[in-house]
């Protein structure tokens, strides 16, 4: 199959893949990384929670504009 | 086009331009070094950080440029800036923040210098400096056009207005003044992109009947993505060249963009300020593509795409409102222009003339960084209005520049991650990696892929010329390279 006839729903399925990927990635940094000088250490500075809705607008986004 | 200036638009746009000088120059003030100077005294909140981001990231020719895309293209125009930016945004909260600022250095070049050698850092300063003098006479040229289309400003006194607003602020307060003024500035360009889109709504019949009559004449238009065969956009470019390539590159490599994060109060304060950024850019391309849609829907007789724009705030927008627009695309050139100025001006005292000057005074810094503010600015001001006649050299810089984002991430990715690869491995990578750029661009092969192309030799060229060539130091590496359970 020449590259050129690829299908462009492929082009969504692989953004959805790689920000699902992403979504789970962020875990493998650890808090220490970005929380050791943070004002307080409440759940809600952990900027990899800050990912996830992030990743969902766009697993949304790419769901929608398909 | 030229229309008589309604009473109230003059009235919005000087109020602005008054509101954001008082504002720049109330910051300013507590400017003692060059620490305050270049990183803000290393002050700056997660929030203020994170619009001035977006700020300087959407530029006025961009916001031109995003509504003539999706003219043309539809809503994939917005998809660029997402699979082109997201993914990038976090890896950087994530990653590369957290790396540059254990390091602490004032600029990426400055990393690149201590990781690699002075040679890698001199290359990239110069580079980078020289396209960012050339990127800030074409926004003032643009915004000048503009004015002189819709206010009769002749182009003269347009680049004179704008560019003496953010030059006062600019060398008065530095970093600090720059990342305060952009936050108003982006609050300012969401608010008039929301009016466009709410009026634009409003009469289309509603959401439904926007994409109803989207969809009846442009079926593609609400595709996130373009056939693999598309001459300029190819989804299979999209994702290799621009998702992994120069994405990556721009969002953790781009002092321009970057400075505000070493600015930031703590490093919590840098990251977080990256993740939030990432939320605005993806409401961001929403907003900036939208004219170009309605412009379609509202079947907008424009010769070309980029009157798309123009064309909505001349046919959509009351009398009054037009002045809230100019001033959001104002705001959009001025956030870009400051902070291209304050990296600049960094980039020159520290990284070109702190290294090839070892015996300069490095308690100037605060003196030459403000002259040399003044002086980029006046030298783009100068060029700004013959830029015509100077595209092509603006065309020739931007290739210039685009030859360097393959190997140049592959020196921050490997840089920041392995303690394996070595100084002289970085500069032949860099060498021979941009010599492979130049010659690919001879074939007729999309920048998108020669981006990809150059990105993955120079990977597998830095790992093998390292294991032939010494290494630093690991106490020096030590500062330099991620580590798992890095502080």
């Amino acid at each position: 199959m020449n590259p050129a006839d690829f299908p462009v729903e492929w082009a969504n399925w692989a953004a959805i893949v790689l920000f699902v990927v992403i979504g789970f990635a962020v875990f493998l940094v650890p808090k220490s990384m970005f929380m050791h000088d943070a004002p307080d250490q409440k759940r809600w500075r952990d900027v990899r929670l800050w990912a996830i809705p992030l990743v969902l607008v766009q697993l949304g986004l790419y769901l929608l504009f398909t | 086009m030229t229309t008589a200036v309604h009473p109230l638009d003059l009235a919005i746009i000087v109020a602005y331009l008054g509101v954001i000088t008082w504002v720049g120059l109330k910051v300013s003030k507590g400017v003692k070094n060059e620490h305050d100077f270049f990183l803000a005294g290393r002050t700056l909140a997660w929030y203020v950080i994170g619009l001035s981001i977006i700020g300087t990231n959407v530029s006025a020719e961009g916001y031109v440029g995003a509504s003539g895309g999706a003219f043309k293209v539809g809503i994939a125009q917005a998809s660029f800036e997402w699979i082109g930016a997201i993914p990038a945004m976090i890896l950087a909260s994530l990653i590369f923040i957290p790396v540059y600022w254990r390091s602490g250095v004032y600029s990426i070049p400055e990393y690149v210098g201590r990781r690699y050698n002075e040679s890698v850092r001199v290359l990239l300063a110069v580079i980078t400096s020289v396209f960012s003098i050339f990127a800030i006479a074409v926004g003032l040229w643009a915004m000048a056009l503009t004015l002189e289309t819709y206010l009769d400003w002749p182009i003269w006194v347009g680049i004179l207005v704008t560019g003496t607003v953010v030059g006062i602020y600019s060398v008065a307060g530095g970093l600090r003044a720059v990342a305060y003024t952009d936050m108003l500035q982006v609050i300012v360009m969401f608010c008039g992109s929301l009016v466009i889109v709410a009026l634009g709504i409003a009469q289309t019949d509603g959401f439904t009947g926007f994409a109803a009559k989207l969809t009846e004449n442009n079926p593609d238009h609400l595709h996130a993505f373009l056939p693999a065969d598309h001459e300029d956009f190819p989804w299979p470019g999209v994702l290799m060249g621009l998702a992994i390539v120069l994405s990556p590159a721009y969002w953790c490599g781009s002092q321009t963009i970057l400075q505000r994060t070493l600015g930031a109060r703590t490093q919590w304060d840098a990251s977080a300020a990256m993740m939030a950024a990432a939320f605005g850019k993806t409401l961001v391309p929403l907003l900036i593509v939208f004219p170009g849609l309605l412009a379609l829907v509202m079947q907008a007789d424009i010769a070309y795409p980029d009157m798309a724009l123009p064309w909505v705030i001349k046919n959509v927008l009351p009398p009054g409102l037009s002045g809230l627009m100019f001033v959001a695309l104002i705001a959009a050139l001025q956030s870009t222009v400051d902070s291209a100025l304050n990296s600049t001006s960094l980039m020159i005292t520290r990284d070109i003339r702190g290294v090839l000057m070892k015996n300069a005074d490095r308690s100037k810094d605060l003196v030459v960084g403000r002259m040399l503010t003044g002086v980029i600015l006046a030298v783009a001001m100068l060029f700004a209005p013959s830029i015509g006649e100077f595209g092509g050299m603006y065309v020739f810089v931007q290739t210039l520049l685009s030859l360097f984002q393959g190997p140049t991430l592959a020196l921050l990715v490997l840089g920041a991650f392995t303690r394996h690869v070595t100084p002289v491995a970085g500069l032949v990578t860099l060498v021979t990696g941009v010599a492979l750029s130049a010659f690919l661009t001879l074939f007729d092969l999309n920048m998108l892929y020669v981006a990809f192309i150059t990105f993955v030799y120079s990977l597998v060229c830095l790992f093998i010329v390292s294991f032939f060539t010494p290494k630093l130091p690991a106490e020096v590496l030590d500062r330099l390279v991620w580590r798992h359970e890095s502080r």
